[in-house]
């Protein structure tokens, strides 16, 4: 084997090597950060909870947020347009623990009912319009 | 040398400039020049100067240095951005800017390989470099003539005003003229007309106070470091090696006392009713009082001001552990090349960017650890070429850009930019970075 052929063969290999490490370590990070949102979501129990206090209105995700003691902030979940969670914080500790998946929220499983978004958006004030962008958006 | 390479040269010559004048347009706040116009015209002028510096490099006779450990370095590093698409959230995006920053890369390479049989070496193209810088310069000024209110970005309670000129914000274009403030020293060392030294004197005066006027301390740092590499790099009596490196040091100074100057304003300037506000869109609307970008380190609405000391980094602190913890998360081979603002997320107050603004960090996001590898492996290469050919006959170009590229490296230490085409300062320091990697035959100036 000659020298270029080695070197040809071992960059081959370490590409090989980078992409399944690649995917291995998205999968890893999803799988962790998914496991947070549903802790976080546990802790919450039912959406329409009587803890409800808050919520956030971004372009790409909604949230809603939940009072612990006396803290109205201490627990976020946020859903996109479909219902899929997409981050979760849980302020109860410092610094909080953030759970994220925004920059690749293909590998969120996890859902929530989108209409119970709605309505609790409704519920907390927020201008129906603004709802109603939130779908137009997703459509178009 | 022969007619067409001539031709070509010239033509790369104008298209570098053009490119950096492009580039720097496409991110600045003068429209239609800038989103409309500037970010499509950069493209095409990107593609025009890559079939020309590839016809230049294919024309340049004699054999073609054997691929070495440069060519490998570069290799891997281009090999590492498009590879990561197949584990990137958006391998669109990831090919996409893969694709750009690898022409700049063979733009660099090419111009490198034709200058090694050019009619003057790398000086047309340092030239070029700075002919366009010059120009972005100039019409910043003459900018902050006609439209203040543009070219100045208002004092706050926080910190006084800052020059803008023709950038997005204060530290766009300042990191360009940091960078290329090296290549101003060269051209004044090396300008032997009357009117050649009055214009080098000139061009490296606007640029220096355009980045004093700018108070960009990253900037500002890294200028400081590229101009003293210089002056110890270019050959030169003791006495007045000594004399310029303390003129580079009172020049530091000067240029970070000027961002103290101007002072505070006693209330925030009033935004632009119309977009400038976030109000909260009903009585529990949670962003208000808790928004998710200042989420560490809020003092919360009302809350004590945090002003710009002379030392303050901006809040990068607690941005960089927090894009540190980001990239654990995927340490080996990172989120995939080119998504670094779509992967960090600023939650950090008083830090304001969608980057981390550490190029080192940035690059971990992107393509990790073996990125990181990839780009220290590639600087190193160059250093070790630089510090052979420092022993050549070409000792002040290489002084030159050498000099680029340390002011490019500590400025990444501020900023993050090294792998964004569309930032202004990159294509500068990968040309002079690529200068460096090819060993040159370039004949001496008459």
């Amino acid at each position: 084997m000659t020298r270029w052929a080695a070197a040809a063969a071992a960059a081959v290999a370490v590409a090989v090597a980078l992409v399944v490490v690649g995917n291995w370590e998205r999968s890893r990070h999803a799988d962790g950060e998914v496991d947070a949102m549903l802790r976080v979501l546990e802790t919450i129990g039912p959406l329409d909870g009587p803890t409800l206090s808050r919520f956030r209105y971004l372009p790409q995700f909604q949230c809603l947020l939940y009072r612990r003691g006396s803290d109205v902030y201490a627990l976020e979940v946020c859903a996109d347009a479909d219902g899929r969670v997409v981050e979760a914080i849980d302020r109860r500790r410092t610094p909080p623990r953030i759970s994220s998946l925004r920059e690749d929220v293909e590998q969120s499983n996890v859902f929530v009912d989108r209409p119970e978004v709605d309505r609790l958006l409704l519920r907390l004030g927020l201008p129906a319009r603004y709802v109603r962008l939130v779908h137009e958006r997703d459509d178009a | 040398m022969n007619r067409l390479r001539l031709q070509l040269e010239g033509g790369i010559q104008f298209l570098l400039a053009q490119l950096v004048v492009w580039v720097g347009l496409a991110v600045g706040n003068v429209y239609p020049w800038n989103i409309p116009v500037g970010r499509a015209v950069r493209w095409t002028v990107l593609a025009l100067l890559l079939g020309f510096a590839l016809v230049y490099a294919a024309t340049a006779r004699g054999a073609l240095p054997r691929p070495g450990r440069a060519a490998a370095a570069v290799g891997a590093l281009v090999g590492l951005a498009f590879l990561s698409a197949a584990w990137s959230a958006d391998p669109g995006l990831t090919l996409g800017r893969a694709t750009s920053f690898a022409a700049v890369l063979a733009v660099g390479a090419s111009i490198a390989l034709g200058a090694r049989r050019g009619s003057d070496g790398a000086r047309p193209f340092l030239l070029a470099l700075l002919v366009g810088t010059g120009f972005l310069a100039v019409v910043g000024v003459l900018h902050l003539l006609f439209e203040y209110d543009d070219a100045v970005v208002p004092a706050t309670r926080g910190q006084g005003a800052r020059f803008t000129g023709l950038g997005a914000n204060p530290d766009t274009l300042a990191m360009l003229y940091a960078i290329v403030l090296p290549i101003s020293a060269w051209s004044i060392f090396e300008a032997r007309a009357r009117w050649e030294k009055v214009a080098a004197v000139a061009t490296f005066l606007t640029l220096d106070a355009s980045l004093a006027g700018s108070s960009s301390r990253g900037a500002i740092v890294a200028a400081f470091v590229g101009l003293t590499a210089f002056v110890l790099l270019v050959p030169l009596t003791r006495r007045t090696r000594l004399v310029l490196v303390v003129a580079s040091l009172a020049l530091f100074a000067a240029n970070a006392f000027a961002g103290t100057l101007p002072p505070r304003a006693q209330n925030d300037p009033a935004l632009n009713e119309a977009f400038g506000q976030t109000p909260p869109l009903a009585k529990r609307d949670a962003t208000h009082a808790l928004p998710l970008a200042d989420e560490i380190g809020f003092p919360g609405r009302g809350g004590s001001v945090r002003t710009r000391a002379l030392l303050d980094a901006g809040g990068r602190g607690p941005a960089w552990e927090g894009a540190l913890r980001q990239a654990a998360d995927r340490p080996i081979a990172g989120y995939g090349f080119g998504l670094e603002e779509r992967v960090f997320v600023d939650r950090y107050y008083p830090f304001i960017s969608d980057r981390p603004e550490n190029s080192y960090l940035g690059i971990v996001l992107q393509v990790g650890a073996a990125g990181l590898l990839a780009v220290l492996a590639l600087f190193g290469v160059v250093a070790v070429k630089a510090a052979r050919a420092l022993r050549g006959p070409d000792r002040v170009v290489t002084a030159t850009c050498l000099a680029v590229v340390v002011s490019g490296a500590v400025l990444a230490l501020a900023q993050s930019y090294l792998t964004s085409v569309g930032s202004p300062p990159t294509v500068p320091l990968w040309i002079c970075a690529l200068l460096l990697a090819v060993p040159r035959a370039a004949p001496a100036r008459p």
